[in-house]
């Protein structure tokens, strides 16, 4: 709420109160002079202002001293020119909504090193032959206030390094309103730190062992890891490469799985950004990544940017999960799963193999028990040998149920926060084969759904997908399947409609865990049940011949 | 003289039903569950040609192609008999002596046909 409505708010309030307390009076038969009461109301409009302020300041306080201790913790620390990287999430942080880092060089013009906000773009033409630029050079390193820049209305500038001849300018400016003084105190203060830094012009002469994470930070990777078990034994396990990035974008831990990860990939821990995690590692495009990683710092919740990405002789499943602002990366190394999927290929193949050939015996003997030049003895053998194929079929059969259903419900991770809208838009994406194949669309209904919900992220993805794939395989050409979103107070739910439909004993059978001919979508569903009941919610499926499907998804808010 | 054709291969019932379909060709079928086997049976008679599963107990395949192939002797042509799908299982097979190399499931002319080739009926 914008303070000065906070303040009418205020006012209105203790207005409210006074006459409530003046019509218990009135009929107390004491009235108060109107005068006092005045003088109350505007008493409590002004404790209001105070606080409001009080606490804006507090805040601009602590972003200034986050921007501080972005400053000294890692990039100045280790590589003097670092300030590059780190310095526009800094002043990010400060409030300041334009800003340039401009190095000047020996010639008299300026290299832009960093800009951020819309003016940054007009450059600082004129900034050296501005008398401003004479007196900031002169006083550095306090930042002093700016009038001849063109397009710069109301900046300041200050110098930043103390040292070395190549000079580093910071031209920023702070927006109007009520903030700005605050604002420009906290810009000040960092510029006033960086500038103390000694030789930023200076080459890197040495790296130096990263400084320890700080309390505070420590307290936030804690606090993040308390709210998943799962997140907690990927952080300890040495298998899961981990990174965590502040509501900034700046990483703040690392684990040393990641680190080498990111070397692998060509990239340095103490200068990613979470678009590079997406692009580089996860191998998706810089403005998709940046995309799927904005929705879900947002909204919060967990999104996997790629279950096969390829990083140096390894396979790594990427997740990102946000939780207060914070992005916490983990790239967990699948590489035997791989081998053991390979195995798994070769079984089903084998399988394959037994059934065709079972399957092939079968004709063949029926073809020979029909022949007369076979004798009589022989002919009777084939038709036991028939039987004796079947059984064996039947048997093959068995033994891929079991290990379909040993595959559904291996690895099934605990539940914890998942974007459920998030989720669906996923699933919606990952059937655009089955779709564009079954010329059918898919609607998602009230897509402002923002709460999180307990599921395990990777059999929530299984589950709507398969959903939307059982749907799409009984649907009409041109027709569109609705996806509605909604929320109670303790559930969210997914209600999904569409296709032909089923008659309900039909689709009962159909979704029995029994019926082992069920293709694999259905086989899904028939685990969803017990499974999503598992996470606390429910799941139900309803069909009419002719009428439709009806699925309907409950699952419990986090 | 009859066609004797030396089928290897450790699935009873498709042995079995191989063997009916050859006996109405006027071949002679002798069986042999494994490689090793196989190799005993050589020793003993006389072949026009062996059918050769390459998964079995034993001694598989491939082993007793290379064994075959070790001994000098001249011996009859081989027909490798596999469900693999991996072309390279085929070409492996060929360059360890194989003559020809058929695909499970059977396929009851296409062997036919290739049994008849290679015994040169």
């Amino acid at each position: 709420m914008r303070p000065q409505w906070q303040v009418a708010a205020s006012v209105l309030a203790g207005a409210l109160l006074l006459a409530t307390g003046l019509l218990i009076v009135r009929f107390a038969g004491l009235l108060a002079p109107i005068s006092e009461l005045v003088v109350l109301v505007a008493l409590v409009g002004t404790m209001a202002v105070t606080a409001e302020r009080r606490e804006r300041d507090r805040k601009l306080a602590r972003l200034s001293d986050r921007a501080n201790a972005h400053a000294a913790r890692n990039s100045l620390a280790s590589d003097p020119r670092g300030w590059i990287d780190f310095f526009p999430a800094a002043v990010r942080l400060t409030g300041v909504t334009d800003s340039l880092l401009l190095e000047a060089k020996p010639e008299g013009d300026f290299d832009v090193k960093a800009a951020v906000g819309p003016l940054a773009s007009r450059g600082a033409a004129g900034l050296s032959r501005s008398e401003d630029f004479q007196k900031a050079d002169r006083e550095r390193p306090n930042p002093i206030p700016v009038e001849a820049i063109s397009g710069w209305p109301d900046a300041r500038l200050a110098r930043l390094d103390s040292a070395g001849e190549a000079a580093v300018y910071w031209l920023y400016a702070a927006p109007p309103g009520d903030d700005r003084e605050a604002i420009l105190t906290a810009a000040e203060r960092l510029a006033g730190y960086v500038a103390q830094q000694p030789g930023l012009t200076a080459e890197p002469r040495r790296v130096q062992r990263r400084r320890a994470v700080d309390a505070g930070l420590f307290g936030s990777v804690a606090a993040l890891m308390s709210r998943s078990a799962e997140l907690r034994s990927s952080f300890a396990s040495l298998q899961t490469a981990t990174i965590l990035f502040d509501g900034a974008g700046i990483p703040v831990q690392v684990n040393s799985s990641m680190e080498r990860l990111l070397r692998t990939a060509g990239l340095q821990a103490s200068r990613v950004t979470p678009v590079d995690i997406g692009a580089s590692l996860a191998g998706i495009e810089a403005e998709t990544a940046r995309e799927m990683l904005g929705e879900i710092v947002r909204h919060g919740g967990d999104v996997r940017l790629s279950s096969n990405a390829q990083i140096g002789s390894g396979c790594f499943t990427l997740r990102a999960n946000a939780t207060a602002g914070q992005l916490l990366f983990e790239a967990i190394n699948v590489t035997d799963l791989h081998r053991l999927a390979s195995i798994q290929t070769e079984l089903a193949t084998d399988i394959d193999a037994r059934i065709r050939n079972d399957l092939a015996a079968i004709e063949l003997a029926t073809k020979l028990a029909g022949d007369d030049r076979l004798p009589a003895d022989r002919r009777a053998r084939t038709l036991s040998m028939i039987g004796q194929a079947a059984e064996r079929t039947r048997a093959t059969l068995n033994e891929l149920g079991r290990l379909v259903d040993a595959s559904i419900y291996a690895n099934e991770g605990e539940p914890y926060p998942v974007n459920l809208r998030t989720a669906l838009i996923q699933a919606v994406a990952a059937t655009k084969t089955a779709r564009d194949n079954a010329g059918v669309e898919i609607e998602i209904q009230q897509p402002t759904l923002t709460s999180l919900v307990m599921a395990e992220p990777e059999s929530l993805d299984a589950l709507l997908q398969a959903m939307l794939e059982v749907l799409l395989s009984d649907s009409h050409r041109g027709t569109t399947l609705k996806a509605v979103l909604g929320e109670g107070e303790e559930e969210s739910q997914l209600i999904v409609t569409g296709g032909f439909g089923l008659p309900a004993e039909r689709l009962a059978a159909l979704l029995s865990i029994e019926d082992r001919s069920a293709p694999r979508s259905a086989r899904l569903l028939q685990s969803a049940k017990p499974r999503v009941e598992r996470w606390g919610g429910s799941f139900e499926a309803t069909s009419e011949a002719g009428q439709g499907y009806r699925f309907t998804l409950r699952l419990r808010k986090s | 003289m009859r066609s004797r054709v030396l089928l290897v291969e450790d699935d009873v019932l498709l042995s079995e039903l191989l063997e009916m379909l050859l006996l109405l060709e006027g071949v002679e079928v002798v069986h042999s569950p494994n490689g090793s086997d196989a190799l005993q049976r050589l020793e003993r008679g006389r072949f026009d040609l062996i059918v050769l599963d390459l998964m079995m107990p034993v001694l598989d395949g491939f082993g007793f192609l290379e064994q075959l192939g070790g001994r000098g002797a001249i011996a009859p042509p081989v027909l490798v008999f596999s469900a693999s799908t991996n072309p390279e299982v085929a070409a492996r097979a060929r360059q360890a002596g194989a003559a020809a190399v058929a695909r499970k499931p059977i396929d009851e002319a296409e062997f036919v046909a290739l049994v008849r080739s290679l015994i040169g009926d």
